[in-house]
C-alpha cells in the first residue's frame, strides 16, 4: 500500500455562483485519472446570494470519511467580500493555503486575514472572467490558478475537463473559459507567510449546539442586527423624478426603501440585497430609481 | 398608502431570504392588513428557515414554529387556548387577536393538508396563508403536488426520458372550497393590482369563521427568472390566466381581476428557465393552452360572468 495522502479543499463562496460545480471539477479528473476523491456541499438552503461552503477532497486511497473536512489543506475564497464575514481561516493551520479572488497583492491579503503569516495566492478571477466571459463566473480562473498552486493534476488534464464539462451545452462560452483557466493559472500571484509577523488574535469560538437554549424566545427583529448588504452586487440609485408613490417600498422584500415624512429618502445599505425589484416596481412613467453595477453602500 | 406608512412591519430586514423573495413581501402585506394584533404560526417552509436563523428572528410580531405538518392544528390550538383564557379573564389585556398561521405549497397541499381540512371543518377561527412557490424549494427544488405540468425539478428531470412534471397541479383553492368556509382568496405579489392582496388579507380578517389565501410565490432560484422580474413574473401569471385572481366569499365567487387582453400562455412558459425545453414542443403548449384556457371557463362560469 502506498502512504495515505489526503488533500482537503474547502470552497467559500455565495449561493447562485457556481460553487458546487467549481468543487466537483477536480475531484472529476482526479476520479478519471484512477485516483480517490469526493466534492460535497454543506446541507442548507440555496440561498442566492448567501455565503455558503463546498468541499474536494483528494486521496491516492479510499476515501471512507464521508463527513466534511474540518482541517482543510487549501481554502479558496470565491468572493473576496466573505473576507470580512466569513471565519475563513477556521480549523486550518500556518501550512494551508490560502486562494483568494482579488485583485489586491496576497501579501495585503494575508496582513489583513493573519497580520501577514499566512501563505496566500490572489488572482483577479473577476476582472479575468469579465474580460474573457463577459460575465462575472470567477470559478474557472480559480480553478487554473487552484492547479498552480497545488500541481494536482495537469493544467492540459484540467482544461479537458472543462472542454468535456461545457462542450455539449455552452460551445459558445468554451473558449472564454479555457482561455480563463488558462490566466488564472498564468497570473496568480504568491506571498509565502512570514515567520515573524504578528499573529491575529483568534476569532471568539461560536457557542456549540449543545450550550444553545433549549426552546427558549427571543426578542423581536433582532436580524435587524445582521448585514444582507455584503449580498449586493447591483445597487439602487435615486433620482428626483421619484413622486413618492411608495409602490418601492410596498414590494421591497427586505424593508430597505428608507421613508421619512412620507418621502423616500434612499436605501438601507446594511439590508438592501440588490435584488432590483424596486427599480422594476416603480411606475414606467416615472422610472425614479436605477440598478448600478456594483454594491457600493447604496446611499441613505 | 401613506396611512401605511405608519402600521408596524412585521418583517425587519436581516433576514436571509434569496435576494428578491417574493415570500417576505406577501408576509409583510398581509399583516400589514390586519386591524387587529397578529400572532404567527409559522410551518418548516422557506421563509420559517431563512427569517429565524438562531440567534436572530426578523419577526416583529409574536411568532411560534412548528412543523410542516400540523400548522393548523397548532393555530386552531392557540385560538382555542385564547378563547379560554379570555373566558377566565386571566390575560393581561383583553383584546381580540388574529391567529395567522403560515406554510408553503408543502405544509398546505401536501403534508400539512390533512390539518388544514381538519381546521376548516371544526370552523376554527384562524387566518390561513399558503406560500405557493410550487416546489419543495427550501430543500433543493423538489416536485410538489403545486409543481406545474411540464416544470423541471431535481425529482422531475427533463431529459430524453421525461419532459418534467408530468401531472396536472392540485387545485386546493377548490379543495379548501368545499370546506364552505367564509372567506376564500387566490391571490399574488403583482403591481397590475397592487391592493388586492392586501385588501383579500383584510377581507379575510374580518371573517366570522377560518379564512384561506393561497398566494402565488414566484422564486427565482426555483423557477429560473432574475430576482428583479418576481413582481413581473406574478404580473404575468394573472394576465394569462395561470393564476388567476378571485375570492369566495360566503360560497359566493367573485373574479377580482380580469385581464383585458389574455396573454398567451408561451408568454408565462418562456420567462422561466424551469420550462425552457417545452418551447420547442408546440403540441405540448397547445395542450397546456387548453387546459388553461378550459380551467379559466370554468372560473368565468362560477363567477357568472357568462
Ligand atoms: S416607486 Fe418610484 S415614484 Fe414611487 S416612491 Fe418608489 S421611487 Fe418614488
Ligand atoms: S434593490 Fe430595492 S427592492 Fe431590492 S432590497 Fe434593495 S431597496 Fe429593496
Amino acid at each position: 500500500m502506498p502512504e495515505k495522502q489526503t488533500l482537503e479543499i474547502r470552497w467559500h463562496g455565495r449561493g447562485g455562483q457556481g460553487i458546487v460545480t467549481a468543487a466537483k471539477m477536480p475531484a472529476e479528473v482526479i476520479i478519471k485519472q484512477n485516483g480517490h476523491a469526493l466534492a460535497s456541499q454543506e446541507y442548507g438552503p440555496e440561498r442566492s446570494g448567501a455565503p455558503i461552503k463546498c468541499y474536494t477532497t483528494i486521496s491516492n486511497t479510499e476515501i471512507k470519511m464521508y463527513s466534511q473536512p474540518e482541517h482543510p489543506d487549501i481554502v479558496i475564497v470565491v468572493d473576496s467580500t466573505l473576507l470580512k464575514t466569513e471565519p475563513i481561516l477556521e480549523g486550518t493551520n500556518e501550512n494551508a493555503i490560502i486562494i483568494v479572488n482579488s485583485s489586491h497583492e496576497p501579501e495585503n491579503i494575508a496582513r489583513a486575514i493573519s497580520g501577514g503569516k499566512r501563505k496566500v495566492w490572489t488572482v483577479d478571477a473577476t476582472a479575468i472572467a469579465l474580460q474573457e466571459l463577459g460575465k462575472n463566473f470567477p470559478n474557472t480562473t480559480l480553478l487554473g490558478a487552484l492547479i498552480r498552486a497545488t500541481e494536482l493534476v495537469s493544467l492540459e488534464n484540467i482544461l479537458e475537463k472543462v472542454a468535456e464539462g461545457l462542450g455539449k451545452k455552452n460551445a459558445a462560452l468554451l473558449e472564454g473559459n479555457l482561455q480563463a483557466v488558462r490566466r488564472g493559472y498564468n497570473e496568480a500571484r504568491f506571498y509565502q507567510g512570514s515567520e515573524d509577523a504578528v499573529p491575529s488574535t483568534p476569532a471568539p469560538p461560536q457557542k456549540a449546539w449543545y450550550e444553545i437554549e433549549e426552546a427558549g424566545t427571543l426578542p423581536a427583529g433582532t436580524a435587524k442586527k445582521y448585514s444582507t448588504g455584503d449580498w449586493r452586487i447591483t445597487h439602487p440609485v435615486l433620482n428626483e423624478q421619484c413622486v413618492h408613490c411608495m409602490l418601492c417600498w410596498l414590494f421591497c422584500p427586505d424593508n430597505a426603501i428608507v421613508v421619512k415624512n412620507e418621502k423616500v429618502i434612499g436605501f438601507d445599505p446594511e439590508h438592501c440585497k440588490g435584488c432590483g425589484i424596486c427599480a422594476e416596481v416603480c411606475p414606467p412613467k416615472i422610472r425614479a430609481i436605477a440598478m448600478e453595477e456594483g454594491g457600493e453602500p447604496c446611499e441613505k | 398608502m401613506k396611512k401605511l406608512l405608519q402600521v408596524q412591519e412585521a418583517l425587519t430586514g436581516g433576514h436571509r431570504l434569496c435576494a428578491g423573495c417574493s415570500e417576505s413581501i406577501i408576509a409583510k402585506q398581509v399583516v400589514m392588513a390586519s386591524p387587529r394584533p397578529v400572532v404567527a404560526i409559522l410551518a418548516t417552509s422557506c421563509l420559517e428557515v431563512a427569517t429565524t436563523i438562531y440567534p436572530y428572528t426578523a419577526w416583529m410580531i409574536p411568532l411560534l414554529h412548528v412543523a410542516f405538518e400540523n400548522v393548523d392544528a397548532v393555530a386552531s390550538g392557540v385560538e382555542a387556548a385564547y378563547l379560554a383564557l379570555k373566558k377566565q379573564s386571566t390575560l393581561p389585556h383583553n383584546e381580540d387577536l388574529e391567529i395567522l398561521a403560515l406554510g408553503g405549497d408543502g405544509g398546505t397541499y401536501d403534508i400539512g393538508l390533512q390539518s388544514l381540512s381538519g381546521a376548516l371543518e371544526r370552523k376554527a377561527r384562524i387566518r390561513r396563508i399558503c406560500f405557493c412557490n410550487e416546489g419543495y424549494m427550501n430543500t433543493g427544488i423538489q416536485r410538489s403536488s403545486a409543481t406545474p405540468f411540464g416544470a423541471h425539478t431535481t425529482t422531475t428531470p427533463r431529459g430524453n426520458a421525461s419532459f418534467g412534471k408530468i401531472e396536472w397541479r392540485k387545485d386546493l383553492t377548490g379543495i379548501v372550497a368545499a370546506h364552505h368556509i367564509p372567506y376564500i382568496g387566490q391571490a399574488a405579489p403583482v403591481t397590475l393590482k397592487p391592493h388586492d392582496l392586501r385588501i383579500k388579507a383584510a377581507k379575510g380578517f374580518e371573517a366570522d369563521g377560518p379564512a384561506f389565501l393561497n398566494v402565488l410565490a414566484p422564486c427565482s432560484r426555483g423557477w429560473g427568472f432574475e430576482p428583479k422580474d418576481t413582481i413581473a413574473i406574478a404580473n404575468l401569471a394573472v394576465e394569462t390566466c395561470y393564476w388567476p385572481l378571485f375570492e369566495i366569499v360566503e360560497g359566493k365567487w367573485n373574479l377580482t381581476y380580469e385581464p383585458k387582453i389574455k396573454k398567451p400562455i408561451r408568454d408565462w412558459l418562456a420567462a422561466q428557465k424551469r420550462f425552457e425545453h417545452l418551447l420547442t414542443d408546440e403540441p405540448l403548449i397547445e395542450y397546456i393552452q387548453k387546459r388553461i384556457d378550459e380551467e379559466w371557463e370554468a372560473l368565468l362560469k362560477k363567477c357568472d360572468r357568462k
